[in-house]
């Protein structure tokens, strides 16, 4: 008996089957794989686990004991410990009470303040984690946030553990971090299920891996039996040979020309992206990636000359870089890309409502055009243009975010992780439209954390380190060197 | 204008059952429509009194004012924002209309200059505060709240005055009748429409939606949301200005006590038709229906001889159950 045992569990959401018997089980010690593409069911299946909501059929068991009558609560305390995508931790209190959360040391309403520290540094020693106890959670970074949501699960001692693409949100070197704790806890007899979106590391960290697709488990191997291509196979029912290939192509006149572009630690910045060029944007979390794209776009205030085809684009001025013709596709979709509540077609036309006078009628023809083009070119996948963004899996939401500057035909299109979170059919389309467009002549400057993806697209790669230019390198490059010079050894 | 809309071809991701669909797709003020139409019913067949034409009146003129105060509201809310001082403003709009009128101003000035200084004080005064000075809109409209009330009665040490001779236009406007038809009742239903017109047809009612649904997501797109907000806050006001001009009308007097609490009736009336508590969804239909709601339901308990102490219990626990009907519609 695995320690773990998921048998038979369906779940539907409406029309949809998100989970349609899926059956797992991971013995003690043991590091699983889950993976599938979006909307395959992963997170699902683990907020089942975690009791956030009730399966439609099917059992939960840990280590012979059934959680069937167990909430939330009562499974934390049975072993049940998920690190979920999004983080759960109050900003306004300290790590250690984050980490002890539900379960502060103390006698009736008083808290033992030097217990409860006490036991989160111990937590944190063990762990090797880089976490200050007392610090408020507010003022650490977004990585330090999700370690902490790391710690407070590892804190629990909980013996079945979830890392829900943990890995997404954590830089490099802590990526590395995350690995070894993991390998402790497993080595202690707890069992890992790791969700993760890149293969790789999959290979690199797990000894098994289960593949779901569209809420049925298409496989389970052994890693050390298996390849990156039978898994996605698996996942997408095909594989994806070449998924990246662009013949090199000619370039026009500038487009966008950045100098001497500085933002608080973003420093002395100057480049420029010519039509038809495709330029990416490497570099480790924190390096100032984003922080280019939002100047050039005027969103944060900056120094230094930002100019569209010869034309000077003025600084805190969304309207006016858009005006002379940039796009923003921004990293965070819900936060800044989509009214999530709305439609698909209110999403759409968004960038076109912008671009008119708030006095003047709609332009119901140029609204068609923007969503046939959405449509048709994009081949999204929605139940209706008046069904809400919220419903639409990652990958059309995206497409939805992009669409709407395709009727543009923006002179330059800057686009922040465009394939952060979405599936591997989806990502695809998303290549294939921008090789699309920079052959149209669009100049495109792309930030992106994945190494490969920028070197099968970009033409150029900028590398920050530190808010400073640290390299450019021509495609052809390999990945190794460009790792290096994120890091900055060689 | 192609005939055809694109949605045909877009793809099913799923196939749904019929029924599930058709709920889909209902507007979220199907369910209080429908209660509506059962309280109509109910109220018909057992009150002798309810079809009454003189009852019916009463229900449909005692309507205008809440609804032309609602599609205000209901601009807002679409945005995400609630403006609590529309009572004050209400009163201090009354004040104003006759203040106009002491002055001797022609009728139609006074009713226009009410319209424009309600206006400049909500789109001026509430609008900037939170466009500019981003401070919240439940702090700077609970502020005004208590500042428009302050402002109404100082001038007349709080009492109410009659309007002066030349307030016949006034009158008109807040009881008159063309023929068999009442005149406020013709405007609020004539507003309502124009506003329809103005959120479905205007690249402005685009951008009111797309700030209530992201408002970061609307300033990327290049939408200039300050002044859509500034816009949203003044128009509220010049409604809510049209409100006080039909009130002063109906009571023949300016009164700086008017008004208290009608905020609440309002809103819960917005929120009943459908348009969401979170911003980015909204509906003039619903709120009509909304209002007739809340209209007919002070009627019934009447009619049923409830104390008028007690309707507040209702009203109250009427805006509560819109807020959780919201909140289950749209699961976080």
């Amino acid at each position: 008996m695995a320690l773990l045992e998921m048998t038979g569990v369906s779940k539907r959401f409406g029309g949809v089957q998100a989970l349609d018997r899926v059956d797992l089980s991971v013995e003690a010690g043991e590091i699983r794989a889950l993976v599938g593409e979006n909307g395959s069911g992963k997170t699902t299946l683990m907020r089942i686990l975690a009791g956030s909501i009730p399966p439609d059929e099917g059992s939960v068991v840990i280590d012979g004991v059934s959680l069937a009558d167990m909430d939330a609560t009562a499974r934390l305390d049975a072993g049940v410990g998920v690190v979920f995508q999004e983080a759960l931790i109050c900003p306004e209190l300290t790590v250690a009470e984050n980490m002890l959360m539900g379960r502060l040391p103390g006698r009736h309403l008083w808290v033992d303040r030097a217990e409860m520290m006490e036991t989160a540094r111990r937590v944190l020693e063990d762990a090797d984690l880089p976490l200050d106890p007392g610090q408020r959670v507010r003022s650490i970074s977004q990585d330090a946030q999700h370690l902490t949501e790391v710690a407070r699960v590892l804190a629990r001692g909980s013996r079945v553990l979830v890392f829900d693409e943990t890995t997404a949100s954590l830089t490099v070197d802590h990526v590395e971090r995350l690995y070894r704790i993991i390998r402790a806890t497993a080595d202690r007899g707890s069992a890992v299920v790791f969700i993760t979106h890149r293969l790789h590391e999959a290979f690199e960290l797990c000894d098994t891996v289960t593949v779901l697709r569209d809420g049925q488990v298409t496989g389970t191997r052994v890693v050390a039996e298996t390849d990156e291509e039978e898994i996605v196979r698996l996942m997408v029912g095909r594989s994806l040979e070449n998924q990246f290939y662009r013949p090199p192509s000619e370039h026009g006149e500038l487009r966008l020309e950045v100098t001497s572009l500085s933002v608080g630690d973003v420093r002395d910045i100057t480049f420029s992206v010519r039509s038809g060029e495709i330029v990416g944007l490497g570099g480790l979390v924190g390096s100032g990636r984003s922080t280019v794209l939002e100047a050039v776009y005027g969103l944060v205030p900056r120094d230094g000359e930002v100019t569209v085809a010869g034309s000077p684009v003025a600084p805190l001025d969304p309207r006016s870089a858009i005006a002379a013709g940039v796009g923003l596709v921004p990293e965070d979709r819900r936060g800044q890309g989509l009214a999530m509540e709305g439609t698909v077609e209110a999403n759409a036309v968004m960038v076109l409502t912008g671009s008119r006078p708030l006095l003047s009628l709609v332009d119901r023809e140029a609204e068609e055009a923007v969503i046939s083009t959405l449509i048709e070119q994009l081949d999204l996948r929605a139940a209706g243009i008046r069904s809400l963004v919220r419903t639409l899996s990652g990958g059309n939401q995206q497409k939805v975010v992009l669409g709407r500057w395709l009727a543009r035909r923006p002179p330059v299109l800057l686009l922040d992780e465009p394939t952060r979170g979405i599936d591997i059919g989806a990502k695809r389309e998303i290549y294939d439209l921008i090789h699309h467009l920079a052959d149209s002549g669009t100049a495109i400057l792309i930030v992106s954390s994945e190494l490969p993806e920028l070197l099968g697209l970009c033409d150029r790669i900028l590398i920050l380190r530190e808010g400073r230019i640290a390299g450019e390198y021509e495609r052809g490059v390999s990945e190794e060197r460009l790792a290096a010079a994120m890091a900055g050894v060689g | 204008m192609t005939g055809r809309r694109p949605e045909e071809e877009v793809r099913e991701e799923s196939g749904r059952p019929r029924l599930a669909r058709l709920l889909r797709d209902a507007p979220p003020w199907t369910g209080v429509g429908l209660v509506l139409v059962g309280m109509f019913v109910g109220l018909a067949l057992t009150e002798d009194l309810f079809l009454s034409y003189t009852n019916l009146n009463n229900v449909l003129r005692g309507m205008a004012i809440p609804l032309l105060m609602a599609v205000g509201s209901t601009i807002l809310l679409t945005t995400g924002m609630i403006d609590l001082s529309i009572g004050s403003m209400l009163a201090l709009g009354t004040m104003i209309v006759a203040g106009f009128l002491f002055l001797g101003l022609p009728g139609w000035v006074a009713v226009l200059g009410t319209m424009v200084v309600c206006g400049l004080l909500g789109g001026g005064l509430n609008g900037l505060l939170v466009a500019k000075a981003k401070l919240s809109f439940f702090v700077v409209t609970l502020g005004t709240l208590a500042l428009f009330r302050s402002a109404a009665q100082i001038p007349t040490n709080g009492l109410s005055v009659q309007l002066p001779d030349n307030g016949e236009f006034v009158e008109w406007l807040g009881d008159g009748r063309v023929g068999s038809v009442s005149v406020p009742v013709t405007l609020s239903l004539g507003i309502l429409v124009v506003s329809i017109l103005v959120m479905r047809s205007t690249t402005f009612g685009r951008a009111v939606f797309a700030v209530g649904g992201n408002e970061q997501a609307a300033r990327l797109a290049g939408i200039p949301v300050d002044r859509v907000r500034v816009g949203v806050f003044a128009i509220n006001g010049v409604l809510v200005g049209l409100a006080a001009v039909v009130f002063t009308g109906r009571i023949r007097a300016g009164s700086p006590l008017v008004g208290a609490g009608i905020e609440l009736e309002v809103i819960a009336a917005v929120l009943l038709g459908g348009t969401s508590f979170l911003g980015g969804a909204g509906s003039m239909v619903g709120t009509l229906i909304g209002v007739l709601f809340i209209a007919v339901l002070q009627n019934g308990l009447n009619l049923l001889g409830v104390q008028a102490l007690w309707q507040g219990v209702v009203t109250g626990g009427v805006l509560i159950l819109a807020v959780w009907v919201d909140r289950v519609r749209r699961p976080g």
